[in-house]
């Protein structure tokens, strides 16, 4: 597939366009409306406390979302606004209540004492996105009422551009926190983690009573045997959370970075039972967009150019 | 984002590449843990042990802890660390140094708020006792070695 002509002076460092057609966009709206509603722990009822206060819960008293979990009402109300979002209408209004429900929820589920990040990411590319819907800004973009009701190809751009940006810097700095919480000596330590990979499975015969399978275990031993495949292993896995930036490169790279993320997400569940799926289809939905892939997809509602925000 | 920089600094920001990426990765490794923003600390610090928490009826027969408690194991076991590192605080003691009498507490804890996510439906009617183990694995001469398990708490399963 070829990169459509370029007429937007971009950096060095992005040879090719996002150019990103209002049909793709549209499908990638509808996508992520689906897995933004899907993240959402709407069973909130067994959060009634709020013991270890995360975020926002250090000020604001959450527990009555786990008193009365939202019913009916409520989700329609989120799916409604998901639905103004998808069609492009009045997005940042209707994102939300699903950007309320992630942050009270999600902030409410870890203020338990347990951190989960299985939500996080979701919930920050919507934040992002109800940002770039609320604040106008850059060339292209339309004045605060078009803006605001209807906005146009370059702002839809701009909403997925960022939600690139966090999925990109997502796994730069979970690679990053890895050296430096290990004083750099993650990849050396590596063998250690097959410990990790025992007491994953371990834990995940208690939630459920099933039994790892058994080439589970002659794994976990071969990496204990062998040191050096092991750092090679979880090398492997720390390199493309480094490199998560050449999403951020130009399609090719992105469908690239986007497979390599799956492929390490699928491989840690294989290993360690640790499912992140909402992570798989939000690279599926933005980084590999297969509708992006199909020629007539990408031209049937005509491209246009997008050169990366500039910050200055 | 207005920010005024010196002329040569300036230069070299407009030259950087992933700008705009790097913000935010700086933001989020400054921010770390504050919902919704993370700076994804999972498995950062490797060490040769690592330990679960799981839960048995009065005969040690192990119950499926996402079907009765609505709670996983490794979240009971992250519950449990904030509970005995706060515990063990509080005495003036460190996490690695905290007593058995510390995560004895810091069981309790635990024990008293998963109880409270228990599907009735879900609970075997043979079970009366609820007991809570901690148990450890540690990588030593080469091989993994399963440690014996610590029991943390044991109570009667609460009436409905």
């Amino acid at each position: 597939m070829s990169d459509s002509a370029n007429t937007i002076k971009r950096p060095w460092w992005q040879p090719g366009p996002f150019d990103w057609s209002a049909l793709e966009m549209l499908l990638m709206r509808a996508g992520f409306a689906a897995l933004v509603f899907y993240t959402i722990k709407w069973e909130t009822g067994a959060w009634t406390t709020q013991k270890f206060p995360n975020g926002i819960a250090h000020f604001l008293d959450l527990t009555w979302i786990g008193k009365s979990p939202p019913g009916l009402g409520l989700k329609a109300l989120t799916l409604g606004g998901l639905a103004l979002y998808v069609a492009g209408w009045l997005p940042a209004l209707g994102l939300l209540p699903a950007l309320f429900f992630s942050i009270v929820i999600g902030t409410l589920g870890n203020s338990q004492g347990a951190i989960n990040h299985s939500t996080q990411m979701v919930t920050m590319m919507l934040l992002a996105q109800f940002l770039v819907y609320l604040i106008p800004r850059g060339p292209g973009v339309e004045k605060p009422a078009a803006h605001w009701t209807r906005p146009g190809l370059t702002a839809q751009q701009q909403a997925i551009w960022w939600s690139t940006v966090v999925i990109a810097a997502s796994y730069v700095v979970c690679g990053v926190v890895k050296l430096t919480n290990s004083n750099f000596m993650w990849l050396y330590d590596a063998p250690y983690l097959a410990v990790q990979l025992l007491k994953t499975n371990w834990a995940h015969y208690h939630d459920t009573l099933e039994m790892p399978p058994a080439w589970l275990q002659t794994v976990t031993q071969t990496l204990v045997d062998h040191p050096n495949l092991a750092r090679l292993f979880f090398g492997t896995g720390l390199l493309i959370e480094l490199l998560g930036f050449v999403v951020l490169i130009n399609r090719r790279w992105a469908l690239a970075g986007g497979l390599a993320i799956i492929a390490l997400h699928l491989s840690i569940s294989q290993v360690m039972s640790l499912n992140f799926l909402t992570h798989i289809f939000a690279a599926l939905i933005f980084l590999v967009n297969v509708p992006g892939w199909i020629p007539s997809l990408r031209s049937s509602l005509g491209s246009h150019q997008i050169a990366p925000p500039r910050i200055k | 984002m207005s920010v005024s920089l010196p002329p040569r600094l300036a230069a070299v920001w407009q030259r950087l590449p992933f700008r705009a990426m790097l913000l935010v990765v700086l933001f989020l490794f400054l921010v770390k843990e504050r919902y919704p923003f993370s700076n994804f600390p999972m498995y950062s610090n490797v060490d040769e042990e690592a330990d679960i928490l799981y839960v048995t009826d009065q005969a040690d027969v192990a119950l499926p802890m996402d079907a009765v408690f609505r709670t996983g194991s490794g979240t009971a076991k992250k519950m449990y660390k904030k509970e005995l590192s706060t515990i063990s605080r509080a005495a003036g003691r460190k996490l690695e140094t905290a007593t058995p009498e510390d995560r004895a507490a810091a069981g309790r804890a635990v024990m008293a708020t998963i109880v409270e996510r228990i599907r009735p439906k879900a609970m075997p009617t043979s079970v009366s006792q609820l007991r809570l183990y901690r148990k450890t694995f540690r990588l030593e001469d080469g091989g993994l070695a399963h440690l014996e398990p610590e029991r943390l708490a044991e109570l009667p399963v609460p009436t409905p």
